[in-house]
């Protein structure tokens, strides 16, 4: 099955009912009828000339600020507005002259989706404004049962309006001339139509012309002079929820790839530190098999040591403290050695002495392992110190 | 499948929310555990591994006192001849350091693995000289003596002091496998 072509679709209502308009970039356009008026996303949809209130107006001002907000004023006067609001109008500003400006502006029906409700298109604007029409001219064709006359200044589409196909030939041309006249009074149109264009779908007897007007197809839909800057409330509301959904997936998005961040953070943390100790274990296996060889010599020295490891030797810890004293004032009277502790005790002929004397036996470099401690000595009656010296394993 | 309206998809976006919380609640509990069990085992094999290198570190010097210890073994114990042996050995040095033994008793022996631990306790009087003398003659490397406790007193006149000591002889058992 062949894919679509990707093109423009364009959605109007013409003599013989509603069609839709493919036009696709250097390709002949396109066209199939419709049932009923049906658009969707994508589509450009041309609202019916008679549901369009065109409203010519010339303002005194220039400033597009001040025109803005005489628009507002004229459109208030008109009861197209209401509380500085005009949510169903599209302007077009079409000339300047002399501090003047003319602005044609659009007045769609507020009540669209009732209207047409199957209607969901992209973008939207008047059947008038998707037309090629020609400069300064009056152009007349027919949608559904209505005769539609649009108006250009030079190549400004300026006004449209529309009147009842069953109507007589007389009754035409009088619309048509009150609607030129009084667009020629109020100035949106500066002369007559240089020419009247007809689309070839009708029959030019039937609208009363006392001249040949021209007559020509006006062919496939024009999106060059289009400005399509309204929409339905219907659509505004669509787009917002489409916003909203968008911004509401963008948000999940980001979240999930933050968690999922977090997540992949969180994991290769635990398996970087399930991988060190993997290599950890396999290095400590190594070194525990080479301890393992090492661990029958430790014990057998260590039950062994006492009688071989000679700085564990009484007589040497003896001699490290008969080594301390100084030449006189100090007179050990108890050496006393035990597996846990070593306990020297002695008098001194004074306290400075003996605290002297500890400070030399705990700096001792053969007794490094062994952690001193003296309580204060006792001061006997002749004025002696008594001290002990208690020594213990670190 | 009928189409959603927004409360209700309000209500399944909320409860879908519930749930993905409780289970990273249970993910996040069972993380931090795994994450403290990984840190708990890295640290306990850092330690482990610092002690087997110390060890290892070692090894030269361990290998060094086997050697000498193979170089050097203990006397064979072979029962009560070689306790009184040993006894008889004790008084004979003191003997000729003209030590006096004020008592002594011969404890019971210990066995360790191959090895016998013989236990003479001790009380003497001499002068400190003939006392380092003595201890010097006794306990020297490959003797296997050991002077587990050691009391030394000094008497108020003169130069003569108490000594209360614990000597004990290491010995091996012959035909006793090496412990491991």
């Amino acid at each position: 099955m062949s894919k679509k072509a990707t093109g423009i679709r364009v959605v109007r209502q013409w003599c013989n009912g509603w069609e839709r308009w493919e036009l696709i970039p250097s390709s002949p356009a396109t066209v199939r009828s419709l049932e009923l008026a049906v658009a969707g996303e994508g589509d450009v949809f041309a609202v019916p000339a008679r549901q369009v209130v065109a409203v010519p107006l010339w303002l005194d001002a220039d400033d597009p600020a001040t025109v803005d907000a005489a628009v507002l004023l004229e459109m208030e006067v008109r009861g197209f507005a209401s509380e500085g609001m005009m949510p169903d109008t599209s302007a077009r500003h079409i000339a300047r002259e002399g501090g003047r400006t003319l602005v044609v502006i659009a007045v769609f029906p507020q009540d669209f989706e009732k209207r047409f409700p199957d209607v969901a298109a992209q973008r939207y604007d008047v059947s008038a404004a998707l037309l090629p029409l020609d400069e300064n001219a009056l152009t007349v064709w027919r949608e559904g049962g209505e005769y539609v006359a649009a108006y250009t200044r030079d190549r400004d589409l300026v006004h449209w309006s529309t009147w009842d196909a069953a109507a007589t030939g007389r009754e035409i041309q009088t619309w048509l001339k009150s609607t030129t006249l009084s667009l020629l009074a109020s100035g949106v149109i500066t002369r007559r139509p240089q020419q009247i264009v007809v689309d070839d779908g009708l029959s030019v007897s039937d609208l009363g012309f006392d001249h040949s007007p021209v007559v020509r197809p006006l062919g496939p839909p024009a999106l060059e002079r289009a400005k399509c800057d309204w929409r339905p409330a219907s659509a505004v509301d669509a787009e917002r929820r489409k916003a909203g959904r968008a911004r509401f997936r963008r948000i999940g998005l980001a979240v999930a790839v933050a968690y999922a961040l977090i997540v992949l953070v969180a994991g290769s943390y635990l398996a970087w530190l399930n991988v060190q100790a993997s290599h950890l274990s396999s290095e400590v296996d190594v070194l525990q098999a080479e301890a393992t060889q090492i661990q029958p010599m430790i014990r057998q020295w260590q039950s062994v040591g006492p009688s071989i490891d000679s700085r564990r030797f009484p007589l040497e810890i003896l001699r490290q403290v008969v080594e301390s004293l100084p030449p006189q004032g100090i007179r050990l009277t108890i050496f006393d050695v035990t597996p846990e502790r070593i306990t020297v005790e002695g008098e001194a002929v004074s306290a400075s002495h003996a605290a002297k004397y500890f400070e030399t036996v705990s700096h001792q470099a053969g007794m490094a392992d062994i952690d001193w401690q003296m309580p204060p000595p006792a001061l006997l009656p002749n004025n002696t110190a008594r001290f002990q010296i208690v020594g213990t394993s670190r | 499948m009928r189409k959603l309206n927004p409360s209700e998809t309000r209500l399944l976006v909320i409860f879908g929310c519930v749930i993905a919380l409780i289970a990273n609640l249970f993910a996040i509990r069972w993380y931090v555990g795994a994450r403290r069990a990984a840190l708990d085992r890295l640290s306990d094999l850092r330690t482990m591994g610092a002690e087997y290198r110390s060890i290892v570190a070692e090894r030269p010097v361990w290998e060094a006192r086997q050697r000498w210890m193979e170089a050097h073994p203990p006397m064979a114990y072979a029962g009560w001849q070689t306790e009184s042996s040993f006894a008889e050995d004790i008084q004979k040095s003191l003997q000729k350091e003209g030590i006096t033994i004020d008592s002594q008793s011969l404890r019971e022996s210990r066995h360790e693995g191959d090895l016998v631990r013989m236990e003479l306790e001790l009380s003497l009087k001499a002068d400190l000289e003939h006392i380092v003398r003595w201890l010097h003659a006794i306990q020297q490397p490959g003797s296997y003596v050991v002077i587990e406790e050691m009391n030394l007193k000094c008497l108020d006149k003169g130069d003569t002091m108490i000594v209360r000591l614990r000597v004990t002889k290491i010995g091996k058992m012959e035909g006793v496998a090496k412990s491991s």
